[in-house]
């Protein structure tokens, strides 16, 4: 039996490792925003906040999977990654988020991290 | 393109940096208080108020459609304020269908809108992109929340820079 014909679709041998085809791949979306409060947050505590928030705005039924890239806690800025798919959903509900005297401000978006 | 944010609760000197032209605290028409030609006027309908008299922007109270008076603000050439701080809190109260079907009633009849922030501290300030967004989850087009908050909210900048 051909081990390769068990292999599921959307998968092709590509030299020695096996990769996604492009058209199955989930395409992904980085988002730069700044995080404006009284004092600086550490990463953990806006992270969690940030996919509470997410998650309380979309349910768990179209909760995205949102994921921080990098972060600076001096002074606030970050990256986060998503699907291409709930990319206009997580940006509505950053816009919406307020948690005390901590503001979100979306500054750019893009398909990579290089043209950030 | 010039920005304008016609709805705020303080003084703010940064509207600059959030990529606004000017940003005004309003005169709210509430409990018989009279038209200042100085600042933008905002009237309230719905929880026992009545529009009456003379206006800049007219803010419908948990978001009431009300077609006649709606034509009645189109044919005096009113603009419907859409204020973001009312919006977030209709949301996150689970109310969000109600806010989009008001939309879709402005859209309807043609009424003209003017998107606010109605922020009342440094934390609650909204871009004009930010509010563009939610603009699309209600149901507009991006392009024509922005140009609300240029175009419309401009005519009425225009007025106040002339009274001054």
């Amino acid at each position: 039996m051909n081990l390769l014909e068990l292999l599921p679709a959307g998968w092709k041998k590509a030299g020695e490792c096996m990769v996604i085809k492009k058209s199955v791949r989930i395409k992904k979306r980085y988002v730069k925003f700044r995080c404006i409060s009284e004092e600086p947050l550490q990463q953990r505590v806006i992270e969690a906040n940030m996919r509470n928030f997410i998650l309380r705005c979309m349910g768990f039924l179209h909760n995205p999977y949102v994921k921080f890239v990098r972060y600076d806690a001096e002074n606030g800025e970050g990256v986060l990654k998503c699907s291409a798919r709930h990319f206009k959903s997580v940006l509505q509900s950053l816009v919406l988020f307020k948690e005390g005297k901590c503001r979100v401000k979306l500054l750019s978006s893009s398909g990579t991290l290089k043209k950030l | 393109m010039p920005f304008y944010d016609l709805h705020i609760n303080f003084d703010w000197d940064g509207f600059c940096e959030e990529g606004y032209s000017a940003a005004y605290i309003p005169n709210l028409l509430l409990n018989s208080a009279k038209y200042d030609s100085s600042k933008v006027n905002i009237a309230f309908v719905g929880a026992g108020n009545n529009l009456s008299g003379r206006y800049d922007l007219v803010n419908f109270i948990d978001f009431r459609v009300d077609v006649p008076l709606l034509s009645k603000i189109r044919d005096k050439r009113g603009y419907v304020e859409m204020c973001f701080s009312d919006i977030r809190q209709h949301i996150l109260d689970g109310k969000l269908e109600k806010v989009q079907f008001f939309s879709s009633v402005l859209k309807a009849y043609k009424i003209p809108y003017i998107f606010t922030s109605g922020a009342s501290d440094i934390y609650s300030i909204k871009s004009p992109k930010e509010l563009a967004f939610v603009g699309e989850l209600l149901g507009f087009n991006q392009k024509d929340v922005l140009r609300s908050m240029s175009e419309f909210a401009g005519v009425i900048a225009s007025r106040l820079e002339k009274s001054r």
